[in-house]
């Protein structure tokens, strides 16, 4: 569950309009503390090589299937430090790392359902990674590296955003 | 599309649909109050206090009505039927949903003209009726049908009541009035049954209740002493009526409830238990502080009595603000007059010392009076005078003195005082002496720079000089010896040889006196000069000046001749 926060989209408002310099910061700190999640997830990816060779795009296939490629399912792990649009509920993102690749996202979760299918298990056999987290949080590479991270980069940007908020506070002060 | 996304931080803004739901309610809410605003409901305190300020101003007015009314009935002869004429027209009222506001002064006008109770109200009922068919307003109606009763059917004519003007100049007043109750009879009636008509009846009832209710504001301020009572009315009458209307909606949900309950028909406060007990005797007070019948005369009378207080309270603040206001800036006017008084004297100052000026003045005047002064006591008066004016003197000195704060001339000032004062004690004893006059006369006098006596001296000088060099006075004959000779040489003093020789040498030519007044140059020996025994010599001089300007050669010369005979040292010029 990520951790609420009251007044950061006014925050960054704030700091756009009076402290530009510390809207600027904001973000790179945020960036910092989720770089290494993304970071690790990528590394927790395995190459081309590295899964069954079905998967793999082949020349002249119409499969509809999600086919595998490093280098797209690595470039589609990521971060973002800007709020997002409120979800269904009214809640806000402020800092968050995805893994937005189709392969990505199935490499990510096979197995949640049916750790006992054949794709899973050849797969798992051809590149033993391991899963780790609870429930929707459970994954191989982003969750796993989320998981690992031990709530350090939820801390970090916690942190970033109470300090430019005292600091804001600090400047405003007569 | 995959939705693998891990939110570490997030915060809730609400989203679309809480908006829409948030700006649903708003307009809820603004739909309410204007609901509330067209049925006359208020719902905050304010407004309340409003509705009661109001409510006690119809009620001052339909007291008034009232009694103009019952004024004019009785000066009409009428005074008798003035309290059926009011219950006839409240149940015109409540009937037909015309306020008494306006039937009042309509019944005023045809009682006036007929004169009669029972023609006015029939009258009256048949100006509603032609007002309810016409579309007329009731004031008009009437004040044609008073007319046409004092025998002016104009007005009635211009209705459009249907009855021609030769009708009305033929038929009787009685004939045409049962004409139009023909014609119009039962219009107000209708017109009253139908939806308007009940709509009216409706604000004829809240007009009334509101007097009713002001009614009892004014009672409530008969008990009022202070003038910061009304005040504390008025904050009261918000908090009692912010109290009330929350009263009511509990009591709208208190109905709503024993509704609810089996058995219970229609409610009854007393039933309430408790609180309609309460209710009651707050009820029974109520009924017993009722001032009789209608307003209370007592009570408008005190409210007049207070908005005249509040009146003269604030006329009074306002004329003491003012009068310290103007008295301030009469100060401050002063002030600044002043201060350019001051700033003018002191610049005068610096220019003139008036006290200075008229002592010289005075003093110069003295002087003069002096010389024309042809005996002993106009002297003597001078001397007094002057020997004021010097006193007067030495204490602007002394002042001055003071002033500056140096020791040395205060008390060089006080003793030149000192001495002033002494003489002109002197002179105001009379013990004057002739030697003490003249001495201050004369300091009145100026001193003589050359007279007869400095001549002599001087005379006297020169020859002690000529002895002690040995020499002879080289004067021309009358150019001294006697005053006033004129036309003589300036007289020089005779120079020493060793004088002469340095001067010439100044001038560059290489001549030598001798001690025996001989002139010598050296190679040509002597050229001019002065025997023993005072003869003179006239010698040519030649002088060797190379090539030149012949005529600034002799300029040069005849200079240095005419400046030897300036000096002294040669007589009677020369010529080249």
């Amino acid at each position: 569950m990520p951790a609420s926060v009251k007044g950061a989209v006014a925050l960054r408002k704030s700091l756009r309009a009076f402290s530009p310099d510390l809207a600027k910061a904001l973000p790179k700190e945020v960036a910092a503390a989720l770089k290494p999640i993304t970071k690790a997830a990528k590394g927790y990816l395995p190459d081309d090589g590295q899964v069954l060779s079905g998967w793999l795009a082949l020349e002249g296939s119409d499969a509809r299937f999600p086919s595998y490629n490093a280098r797209i399912v690595k470039q589609g792990i990521g971060y973002k430090t800007t709020p997002s649009k409120p979800n269904r509920r009214g809640f806000r993102s402020l800092a968050r790392v995805f893994n937005k690749s189709a392969a990505g996202a199935i490499y990510e979760t096979m197995g949640r359902k049916t750790p006992s299918s054949r794709f899973v298990q050849n797969q798992s056999s051809k590149y033993g990674s391991s899963m780790k987290g609870d429930g929707k949080m459970e994954g191989r590479a982003l969750f796993r590296a989320y998981e690992e991270n031990n709530g350090k980069a939820r801390d970090a940007v916690l942190n970033a955003i109470k300090s430019a908020a005292d600091k804001l506070n600090a400047r405003a002060k007569v | 599309m995959s939705n693998i996304v891990i939110d570490i931080a997030a915060e809730f803004t609400g989203n679309k649909s809480f908006k829409q739901a948030e700006s649903a309610t708003d307009k809820l809410g603004k739909n309410v109050k204007k609901l509330a605003g067209a049925l006359g409901l208020a719902f905050g305190g304010q407004q309340i206090l409003a509705y009661g300020k109001a409510a006690v101003k119809a009620a001052a007015a339909d007291e008034k009505a009232q009694k103009q009314l019952a004024l004019a009935l009785k000066n009409v002869g009428l005074g008798r039927d003035a309290a059926s004429s009011e219950e006839y027209i409240q149940r015109l009222q409540s009937e037909f949903g015309i306020l008494d506001d306006k039937l009042r002064p309509a019944y005023q006008t045809l009682a006036v003209a007929v004169q009669d109770s029972d023609k006015a109200q029939r009258l009256l009922n048949l100006s509603l009726d032609i007002s309810a068919s016409t579309g007329k307003d009731l004031g008009s109606v009437t004040a044609a049908l008073s007319r046409a009763y004092l025998g002016n059917n104009t007005a009635l004519s211009k209705l459009g009541v249907g009855i021609s003007k030769a009708d009305l100049k033929a038929g009787k007043f009685e004939d045409i009035i049962a004409n139009l109750e023909t014609t119009f009879a039962g219009a107000a009636t209708q017109s009253a049954n139908t939806f308007q008509g009940s709509i009216d009846k409706l604000g004829v009832a809240a007009a009334n209740a509101s007097e009713i209710i002001g009614t009892g504001l004014i009672d409530a301020l008969k008990g009022l002493g202070d003038q910061d009572s009304v005040d504390n009315l008025a904050k009261s009458m918000q908090d009692a009526a912010t109290y009330t209307a929350d009263v009511i909606r509990g009591i709208g949900v208190l109905i709503e409830k024993l509704k609810g309950l089996p058995g219970i028909g229609a409610l009854d406060i007393g039933m309430i238990p408790i609180l309609g007990t309460y209710l009651e005797m707050l009820n029974a007070a109520g009924k017993a502080s009722k001032s009789g019948n209608g307003i209370s005369a007592q009570g408008l009378a005190h409210l007049a009595e207070l908005q005249a207080k509040y009146t003269t309270a604030i006329l009074a603040a306002k004329r003491k603000l003012t009068a310290e206001e103007l008295k301030a800036l009469k100060a401050a006017k002063l002030k600044l007059a002043l201060d350019k008084a001051n700033l003018a004297l002191l610049k005068g100052e610096e220019v003139f010392d008036m006290d200075k000026i008229q002592i010289a003045a005075a003093l110069t005047s003295q002087a003069e009076a002096l010389g024309k002064a042809t005996n002993a006591s106009q002297a003597l008066q001078i001397a007094n005078d002057t020997a004021r004016l010097n006193v007067k003197r030495s204490i602007l000195a002394l002042e001055d003195a003071i002033a500056s704060k140096d020791e040395a001339s205060i008390t060089a000032a006080t003793n030149k005082l000192n001495a002033d004062l002494k003489v002109l004690g002197a002179l105001t004893g009379q013990s004057i002496k002739l030697s003490d006059i003249k001495s201050i006369l004369e300091s009145l006098k100026p001193a003589d720079l050359i007279n007869l006596a400095n001549l002599d001296a001087a005379i006297a000088k020169m020859m002690e000089l000529i002895r002690l060099q040995g020499t002879k006075p080289s004067i021309s004959g009358g150019a001294v010896g006697g005053s006033g000779g004129g036309g003589g040489a300036a007289v020089t003093q005779p120079r020493s040889i060793a004088e002469v020789n340095a001067a010439v040498a100044e001038l560059g030519l290489n001549t030598q006196i001798q001690p025996n007044l001989r002139e010598y140059t050296p190679n040509q020996g002597m050229i001019s000069g002065i025997s023993p025994n005072g003869r003179e010599f006239n010698f040519s001089v030649t002088v060797n000046t190379g090539i030149g300007d012949p005529n600034a050669i002799a300029e040069a010369v005849t200079q240095v001749v005419q400046d030897a005979v300036d000096r002294g040292t040669l007589r009677g010029g020369a010529t080249l």
